[in-house]
């Protein structure tokens, strides 16, 4: 049992992190003591705030938190969370407004960002307090940048297909795994009287962006994801083209007024057994069982234009970094969080109850759909593109466009030649 | 509390008239800290390129002006603007208008409907939003199945992702929401009317028409000037009624995208995969979309304050 | 000053019937029982589009997502309030009712004092740059929130009132100034001046003149300021998002949108916590609803 060994060497990296914590802590408590300005001695409890997003994640963040504060008595967190849509803004007004929470979650991307622009930082380096030394390369590419440590991913997610197991066993049909299969399969649902063989939510860029990157990664392979990054293949290829003719070409199979509906009835539409497949990420499923309790859902990889070439893009939830806003005792009690974040204690928490788990040590879960979902990534995976810098571009331009292949304004060729023009190659 | 200075007037200070600062001073003062310099704050900030922090960046105020002249998606918006305001216009002169119109005598039953006319006034707009795509939504909801439960099916419409209807049909939610709010003021101008003028103009002879054309409509001079300046404003920012309708970019393909959402989708829409050059740039359209505006609502106060004048006389 | 509804129009006697055809009398018997029918249709009618909609997001709130699909305009199968009770305690809904009515009560008050106190000063006294200073109050209404919600962040933040539901009523207090100077000055120039000079001759000063006499005289226009106002510090989201960073400070949007979340799913529930949100400003509303319609119509026009 791995895992085991990894736990107890994690506690003791923990406790040697405390001891410097609580000694320094002690010292800022004597300076102030002196002052007379607290009566306290250094018994007490630094009291740190949190924010982060998906407030439907309540329940098992307190949890989470509740298993931190066990271990780590000296420090109470208090946590709030707001919708992600309205988290970014809420976070970046407060980081130019020049005061965020002691704790804050930065989206995907945002330390290499941050970092990489240079300036003043929100956050403040972790390096030596914080071991990342167990999340696995892609979650720790997330949050050290250039070599510094400036947090720890809460979770990993990975977006795929859901299957409603029920439409499909009705329709005696299998989940496709090539694009052939996957449109045969959808004209069977539809010839079986499955009102959306496919559904979508057309409203936002969120699943047409998810099933535009899905599909054409299938082409790409994660090494050709890696050479569009380095400017060496480009998203304009006639192959590639084909992923996004291939979405258009889906059309006849999406929900009624796809166009217009929102990622909620989306969500609820698939989950009533109205629909047979969907565009979804780890952290749906939780809405698709609130929806209907009795729903009989799995996950698999993107079909892939032939044989054995699925793939499933992984993103992460938010990076948790320490406020460079707040004071220097808080600041050492959000770095003991973010280390336990990061170690497998924490992890093993995560992968239960919450999405998946950023250490390489935490493979399995009580969870089915996440035992799934780590099997459909070993057909092979690649980052969500808006997590890497050089792809970060491809979601305004789906944003701005996407509405426009479905109307008929862009063909799918020029929708990739907006996308080419928007990848920022790192040329290395 | 301000004394009365009335008498120690000399030379060309006018004591007597002090007193209006102390009333004003309260408000002006807090005003002036959480509203103006604010403002003024923001606009000198959105000449910049600044990411939030350190020092400011180069002046691209220019560079951001000459990018949204020759962005077709602010165009685009503007033009939806535009045209919601022209139906919002239309709709409050006519059918808002008439209600006034029946609405305007006495008794308990005319109170009642005017409480349930103004009603959709008083709702926010994340309500608002929610119960219209309830009924509008193609799956759950409740218009399409109620036209074909009525055998109306051939008035079934995909009211929202149809480009030639979502426009129209976000048109109708704003229509529902603010005609009460027109109603009320129309109302409040046909109770100025001196009742003796009209039944003056009756007994000369002039039909309900004449009478209507000649004398009521003229004195509703001021509800008018209100009702479209408001209007005017209200429709040009807009944002969350027709952001919950139509999302961040204005579905299908930006039919239903006006001024006030593409101005937050550029600030905020994509979240933190937003770029600070697009928020820069979503920072200058909002300024110039109030300088537009501000220009268009002074002049429309003082043609429309003329026109008033000109009735008085 | 009187509200009093004038005659309705088809009550009233045309004076010129040169006409006595049979058709002619026959109409003139039926006219007004016809005219009131189609009075009464017209308005039933337009309460019809207005209601319908709210309720069925009424109906909706009892209903669970299987529900909406197989009946999307129908009764629910029974009303249970579960999705209300989860509403009110999943979200912590106390709390935020507590903090909604304080931010609101509070704003409400300030602004509406400060807008009294300064649109008398701009109304009754004749000083250079008034008019200016009415325009500059106004202009407020041009100015999008979303413009100025940094610097306003940066001020909460170095007065320490950052987080708590002080900042909120602060901003409040200030962002109903606009509406309520564009209301009150047009009001308080249309009151006759020789109220004025008679209390100042019996020796009241300005403020005694401004609260004793003036003040109550606009008691309508105040009703009409005090529920515009009203209704949008009570909706108001953005502010709330933003300044507001403590659970135990949220207002009743920010605490329904925070346990909603992007991926909730239940209607019923969403509709459950709209209605709960809408309570207390239709109550409110329904209760000052003649005052506010009088108001109304008594302020906005003149002005």
């Amino acid at each position: 049992m791995t895992d085991i060994s990894s736990l107890a060497r994690n506690r003791t990296d923990r406790r040697s992190l405390l001891k410097a914590g609580g000694a320094l802590a002690a010292t800022g408590a004597l300076t102030t003591f002196t002052f007379g300005i607290r009566t306290a001695g250094a018994q007490d409890t630094v009291s740190v705030t949190m924010w982060g997003n998906h407030p439907e994640w309540a329940e098992p963040m307190q949890n989470l938190i509740a298993a931190f504060q066990d271990a780590n008595p000296g420090i109470e967190i208090e946590f709030s969370a707001s919708p992600g849509d309205q988290y970014a803004a809420k976070l970046e007004t407060a980081i130019q407004g020049g005061e965020t929470s002691d704790i804050f979650g930065d989206q995907e991307g945002g330390f290499i960002v941050r970092a990489r622009a240079g300036g003043d930082l929100p956050m403040i380096d972790l390096t030596g307090k914080v071991d990342v030394s167990n999340l696995t390369d892609a979650a720790r590419g997330q949050v050290e940048v250039d070599g510094v440590v400036y947090g720890a991913p809460l979770a990993a997610y990975t977006v795929g297909l859901a299957i409603n197991n029920t439409v499909f066993a009705d329709a005696g049909l299998t989940p496709p795994t090539t694009w052939d299969e996957l449109t045969s399969t959808a004209q069977a649902l539809k010839d079986a009287g499955v009102a959306a063989p496919i559904v979508l939510g057309g409203k936002d860029w969120v699943h047409p962006y998810f099933m535009y990157i899905g599909l054409s990664s299938t082409v790409l392979r994660p090494e050709g994801v890696q050479a569009v990054r380095e400017g060496t293949r480009a998203l304009n290829e006639p192959e590639v083209v084909e992923a996004t003719q291939l979405l258009l070409d889906l059309m006849p199979f999406y929900n009624v007024g796809f166009e217009a509906t929102d990622y909620t009835t989306a969500k609820a539409i698939f989950a009533n057994n109205q629909g047979a497949m969907m565009v979804a990420g780890t952290a749906d499923f939780t809405g698709y069982y609130q929806v209907n309790p009795d729903a009989d859902l799995s996950f698999v990889a993107w079909p892939g234009p032939v044989a054995d070439s699925t793939i499933t893009t992984t993103g992460f939830e938010l990076l948790y970094g320490a406020s460079a806003f707040s004071d220097p005792e808080k600041q050492d009690a959000a770095a003991v969080f973010v280390n336990w974040l990061a170690g497998d204690e924490a992890q093993q928490i995560v992968m239960d109850t919450i999405s998946l788990s950023v250490s390489k040590n935490i493979t399995e879960s009580t969870d089915p759909i996440r035992t799934q979902t780590a099997v459909a990534i070993q057909g092979g995976d690649v980052p969500v593109w808006y997590a890497v810098p050089e792809l970060n571009g491809s979601v305004t331009v789906t944003q701005d466009n996407h509405g426009g292949l479905w109307t008929g304004r862009i063909t799918a060729q020029e929708f990739a030649d907006l996308q080419q023009a928007a990848v920022n190659p790192s040329g290395a | 509390m301000p004394a009365d200075n009335r008498g120690n007037s000399e030379s060309g200070w006018r004591f007597p008239e002090v007193p209006y600062f102390w009333f004003i001073l309260p408000g002006l003062l807090a005003y002036s800290i959480l509203f103006i310099w604010p403002t003024i704050r923001s606009f000198y900030l959105s000449l910049y390129d600044w990411s939030g922090r350190g020092p400011l960046g180069p002046i691209v105020w220019e560079q951001n002006f000459r990018n949204i002249v020759h962005s077709d998606k602010f165009w685009q918006a503007a033009g939806n603007s535009f045209k919601l305001f022209i139906f919002i216009f239309i709709f409050q002169n006519t059918i808002s208008l008439g209600l006034a119109l029946l609405l305007n005598r006495g008794g308990a039953s005319t109170h009642f409907f005017r409480v349930i006319i103004f009603l959709p006034q008083i709702m926010s707009a994340v309500a608002t939003g929610i119960i219209w795509i309830l009924m509008l939504d193609p799956i759950i909801g409740a218009i399409n199945p109620f036209l074909a439960d009525i055998g109306l099916e051939s008035f079934q419409r995909q009211w929202q992702s149809d480009p030639a209807w979502a426009l129209r049909t976000v048109m109708i939610v704003m229509a529902w929401q603010w005609n009460g709010m027109a109603v009320i003021l129309y109302l409040a101008g046909l109770q100025n009317v001196p009742e003796d003028l009209r039944h003056a103009a009756m007994i000369d002879g002039a039909g309900r028409f004449r009478t209507f054309k000649d004398i009521t409509f003229p004195m509703l001079a001021p509800a008018f000037t209100i009702v479209t300046v408001l209007s005017f404003i209200l429709i040009f920012r807009a944002f969350d009624l027709i952001y919950i309708l139509g999302g961040p970019a204005g579905v299908p393909d930006g039919a239903t995208l006006v001024l006030g959402v593409l101005i937050y989708s550029d600030a905020f829409g994509q979240g933190a995969f937003n770029s600070q050059a697009r928020f820069s740039f979503a920072m200058a359209e909002g300024v110039t979309l109030f300088i537009f505006l501000a220009a268009i609502s002074g002049l429309l106060i003082w043609l429309l304050g003329r026109r008033e004048a000109a009735v008085k006389t | 000053m009187s509200m009093q509804q004038i005659s309705p129009p088809i009550q009233t006697t045309s004076f010129t019937e040169p006409r006595q055809s049979a058709f002619w009398k026959l109409w003139r018997q039926i006219r007004k029982p016809v005219s009131t029918l189609v009075w009464y249709a017209v308005m039933i009618a337009v309460s019809m589009v207005v209601l319908v909609p709210i309720i069925l997001v009424v109906l909706g709130s009892f209903k669970s997502v299987t529900e909406f699909f197989s009946t999307p305009y129908g009764l629910p199968e029974k009303f249970d309030f579960f999705n209300y009770r989860r509403a009110w305690e999943t979200a912590n809904l106390q709390r935020a009712t507590l903090n909604s009515l304080i931010a609101t009560s509070l704003g409400v008050f300030f602004s509406t004092v400060l807008a009294c106190l300064a649109s008398y000063g701009i109304a009754r006294f004749d000083f250079r740059g008034r008019s200016w200073l009415r325009l500059a109050f106004i202009g407020g209404l041009v100015v999008p929130v979303q413009l100025i919600i940094i610097p306003i962040f940066v001020i909460m933040r170095q007065t320490g009132l950052l987080g708590t539901i002080w900042s909120l009523v602060l901003v409040y207090s200030v962002l109903g100034i606009p509406l309520g100077v564009l209301v009150m000055v047009g009001f308080f120039n249309a009151l006759p001046r020789d109220l004025e000079e008679a209390a100042r001759i019996d020796g009241a000063s300005h403020f005694q003149i401004f609260a004793r006499i003036m003040l109550p005289l606009t008691r309508p226009a105040l009703a009409a300021v005090i529920i515009l106002n009203g209704v949008w510090m009570w909706n108001d989201f953005f502010l709330g998002l933003i300044l507001l960073t403590r659970e135990d400070a949220y207002t009743l949007p920010v605490a329904i949108m925070a346990f909603r979340g992007s991926y909730m799913t239940e209607w019923g529930l969403i509709f459950a916590s709209v209605i709960i949100s809408i309570m207390p400003v239709l109550i409110g509303y329904v209760l000052l609803s003649r005052q506010f319609i009088a108001g109304l119509t008594a302020g906005s026009v003149k002005g």
